[in-house]
């Protein structure tokens, strides 16, 4: 075997060791919380085995059936991340659309500003936050968590979508004017037919940062509207943690931007990727 | 460009465009800073019945006040470690999957599940992993033999911050890698061909060809990256509480702590700001540095 062929084949036995070592690295955290959700609490706690002997998988009926708080978390989860991420497109795409055709006093500044949020720290605008909605009993409201939401994704929507606007030739949306169409024309019937798939992959995004969202949920809702996140933390924080209830809840969590993220990867990833670079 | 060719015919238009996107971002952007910025000029905690003005005190405060340079050096610690490994690891894992070979493209798509999982079921999770008693770890390298008695991975403060970094690092290496998978698709196969031909060895390949390929990429990781462990708060919050004996009390962790649990409304604004004032700097150092390069 000449030398050249042998490095070849160490080559790709390197290769596949890393593939493998990675494999388990992606997998095996989270593959953990899958069979702890599925097992009972004594054979988590009896370390004997690692898989159940009869999976449970009812305990995912179970945990919305028992836990009434569970079931209403996971109800504000749904609300306030669909209603967040559609009042976000629908304002940011107007605003991406100005930004990327408009010139206008102030608009270097103003693009500045939209970044300058992302370095904020949340406790920067959640005290004040805190306190007013105190003031105007909205503390615990899904509504009050809703425009927190709203605002908190509203700049990087922006910036995202006026990326992929200013991709599209000006040339379309002039024919446009003078055959005498207005803004609004413009935008409905040339330009949003256009990036469709970039407005859906913004919502992508948006839909799994706000079901992820922590931080606000915890400062803002209590007992009438808090999210999946806050309620997952609960089964661990309660006195006597149930370590498969717990689990199930984690999993819960998890699944739903997962599934997101593995059925539209492509056009996740593209929307990371260019998001982010520009 | 601008159109309508109108003027007042435009403004009309701008405003309706503008207008709802930045009533939104004033109420939540600008107004909460502002207040904030007028808390730390007050003594408005719990205990005061009426705050009053006390200019500069809580910045002066800061000064003495050791558990926030404690928790300062803590984050800087968990900064530097878990963005340096996520960003080495994150490359060499891009590299990986840049490769052709059977199931690369299963790989691609598991590397969205650490991304995907939300940050406080990703603490719940290693939580759970670290459970000295019923935890997967434990049982793992006793099965194999490394260990005869369980290890308290969160139990002692040294360790338990290293073992915080290593759930950070788990979870945020993907999106660097992805960034960096993305930009080294971008390199033509046959710029390596040329190379190996002309008799560039593997390293000269990586640092001629990989590197540059991959720089504009490098300087967003680092940036977000950096941002974003400064703000760490969610893993802290499900990992650790902070403990033991505030080991793991990042700054961010521990200005909710002084906030909402001390109730300490004007110190916990004047910490935010100061927050806000050293990521600033962070970014501006790091942009300042990529304009350098790439000049």
């Amino acid at each position: 075997m000449t030398s050249h062929k042998m490095k070849k084949i160490a080559f790709k036995v390197v290769l596949y060791l890393a593939a493998l070592l990675l494999l388990l690295y992606l997998v095996l955290p989270f593959l953990w919380m899958i069979i702890s959700s599925i097992s009972l609490e004594r054979e988590l706690i009896s370390t004997a085995r690692w898989l159940p002997e009869e999976p449970q998988y009812a305990r995912f009926i179970n945990i919305f059936r028992e836990e009434a708080f569970f079931r209403e978390a996971f109800i504000n989860s749904i609300i306030v991340t669909s209603f967040s991420t559609a009042i976000t497109l629908f304002v940011g795409i107007l605003a991406a659309y100005a930004a990327a055709r408009f010139n206008f006093k102030g608009k270097q500044g103003l693009l500045i500003g939209v970044l300058l949020t992302q370095m904020l720290p949340g406790a920067t605008i959640i005290i004040p936050i805190y306190l007013f909605m105190g003031r105007l009993g909205m503390r615990d409201t899904r509504i009050g968590l809703l425009i927190v939401y709203v605002g908190f994704i509203l700049p990087v929507v922006i910036w995202i979508l006026k990326n992929y606007f200013i991709t599209i030739p000006v040339e379309i949306e002039e024919a446009a004017i003078i055959d005498g169409a207005n803004t609004a024309q413009i935008l409905i019937k040339i330009m949003i037919p256009l990036v469709v798939p970039a407005i859906f992959a913004t919502g992508l995004f948006s839909l799994i940062t706000v079901w992820n969202e922590f931080f606000f949920a915890l400062i803002l809702t209590s007992i009438h509207s808090r999210t999946v996140p806050v309620a997952a933390t609960q089964f661990s924080t309660m006195g006597g943690v149930d370590y498969s209830m717990m689990a199930t809840a984690g999993v819960i969590g998890a699944i739903v931007p997962i599934t997101i993220a593995f059925i539209f990867r492509d056009l996740i990833i593209e929307g990371l990727t260019a998001g982010w670079s520009k | 460009m601008i159109f309508p060719h109108n003027k007042k015919q435009k403004n009309r238009t701008l405003a309706a465009l503008l207008l709802p996107g930045l009533i939104i971002i004033f109420f939540v952007f600008a107004v909460p800073i502002l207040y904030s910025i007028y808390l730390s000029l007050l003594n408005f905690s719990r205990g005061v019945a009426d705050p009053s003005f006390v200019g500069l005190d809580n910045y002066f405060h800061l000064f003495r006040d050791d558990a926030f340079w404690h928790s300062i050096r803590l984050t800087l610690y968990f900064v530097v470690w878990a963005v340096a490994i996520e960003i080495v690891l994150g490359l060499l894992i891009a590299l990986l999957l840049n490769e052709k070979f059977w199931g690369v493209k299963l790989l691609r798509v598991l590397l969205l599940l650490p991304w995907a999982i939300p940050w406080v079921v990703n603490g719940i999770m290693w939580r759970w992993i670290y459970n000295p008693h019923f935890g997967p770890l434990n049982r793992l390298l006793r099965q194999f033999g490394f260990i005869t008695r369980n290890i308290n991975w969160l139990g002692e403060p040294a360790r338990a911050m290293r073992m915080m970094i290593l759930a950070d690092v788990w979870k945020e290496t993907s999106f660097i890698a992805l960034l960096f998978l993305a930009g080294l698709q971008t390199i033509p196969e046959d710029y390596y061909e040329v190379a190996k031909i002309e008799g560039a060895n593997i390293l000269q390949r990586f640092y001629h060809i990989t590197l540059p390929a991959i720089k504009p990429v490098l300087f967003v990781a680092l940036s977000l990256r950096t941002i974003w462990a400064f703000k760490s708060f969610d893993l802290v919050y499900a990992l650790t509480q902070g403990g033991p004996s505030r080991g793991t009390n990042l700054i961010n962790f521990h200005i909710y702590q002084v906030t909402f649990r001390s109730l300490n409304f004007s110190y916990g604004a004047t910490l935010s700001l100061i927050l806000t004032l050293i990521i600033l700097i962070i970014t501006v150092i790091y942009y300042q540095v990529m304009i350098k390069e790439a000049e």
